[in-house]
């Protein structure tokens, strides 16, 4: 595959490094915005460790291990298609981007299906808030409603970041099927990689942060 | 060549599913501290390989280096002096 290089540098080495440099350094500001929330959760959990517990086992372990799954091949999918298109591949690119769009409205659908879940059975931090833990039958500890909103927070923003990533594979997608036009830049298609993969990492963080806080007990 | 590094793609897909295993099934035992150690390790040994090999960290110039260390410098710089804050305002109170 052929790269065109823009005026302003020198050859398509320089070009393909200042592109992935971007990114990297735009990744590295990423790390602090989701830092921020991090934070925010580290604190309230060490102050209500017993709180926090009680939330976590709340949720639906299954289904995060399902999604974890499930973004972890999607990682696998994007990796193969900058592979495909750097091997002069435009269509099998293309359909592993597509398979990739696939994945992550898989992804976002079983988010979905918890969200729904938490809704009725009063989870949602806010006025209608109520936490029967049916197990112990007494009041529950202090801090459960801090670990939802710590929970809604981080999975929204993470599900923010996955509904811009299925987006710019969708402009890709349509780019590399398309029967006229040239293809994408491959560097276009690293470069979003690089940030579906960086969304994958968050993910591989907040998974065992929110549901494997003590599954014992 | 090209068929060469596919493979590896592979390679660090089965490693990462078999880490997914791992940590679910030790979180099934309560070891306490512990347990925090292991699910965050796992997950840094995660984070290494989807950056070293699906990112291609391991091939790109020094400059793509220090600006993917300096990402994971700042968090845990950013919690400790969180948690040096947290940590004493409690022993004052207590």
């Amino acid at each position: 595959m052929t790269m065109s290089v823009a005026h302003h540098f020198d050859d398509v080495e320089q070009q393909k490094h200042a592109a992935t440099l971007g990114m990297w350094v735009f990744l590295a500001s990423e790390v602090l915005f989701f830092g921020g929330l991090l934070a925010g959760y580290a604190v309230y959990r060490a102050l209500y460790p017993e709180g926090f517990a009680a939330g976590s086992r709340h949720l639906d372990l299954w289904l995060g291990t399902l999604n974890t799954a499930v973004l972890l091949t999607s990682s696998l999918t994007v990796a193969l298609s900058v592979e495909a298109i750097y091997s002069g591949n435009r269509r099998r690119a293309g359909y592993l981007l597509a398979f990739t769009i696939v994945l992550g409205i898989a992804f976002l659908t079983v988010k979905g299906f918890e969200y729904a879940h938490k809704y009725h059975e009063h989870l949602v931090p806010g006025a209608h808030f109520q936490f029967v833990d049916h197990a112990e039958g007494d009041a529950p500890p202090q801090g459960v409603e801090l670990f939802f909103s710590c929970y809604f927070a981080l999975t929204g923003l993470h599900a923010v970041h996955m509904v811009i990533g299925i987006g710019l594979f969708g402009v890709l997608v349509f780019e590399l099927l398309r029967e006229k036009g040239n293809a994408p830049s491959p560097l276009r298609i690293e470069v979003a990689g690089l940030y579906w993969h960086f969304v994958d990492v968050v993910w591989v963080f907040l998974f065992p942060l929110l549901y494997l806080i003590h599954v014992a007990e | 060549m090209a068929h060469d590094s596919t493979r590896g793609l592979y390679l660090v897909f089965v490693a990462l599913l078999l880490l997914l295993a791992a940590t679910v099934l030790v979180a099934q035992v309560d070891w306490g501290v512990l347990n925090v150690a292991v699910a965050l390790s796992v997950a840094g040994i995660k984070t290494a390989l989807i950056a070293l090999f699906f990112m291609h960290l391991h091939s790109e110039r020094g400059s793509v280096h220090i600006y993917s260390l300096v990402g994971i410098f700042w968090l845990p710089l950013l919690l400790v002096l969180i948690f040096a804050d947290y940590v004493t305002r409690a022993q004052v109170s207590g």
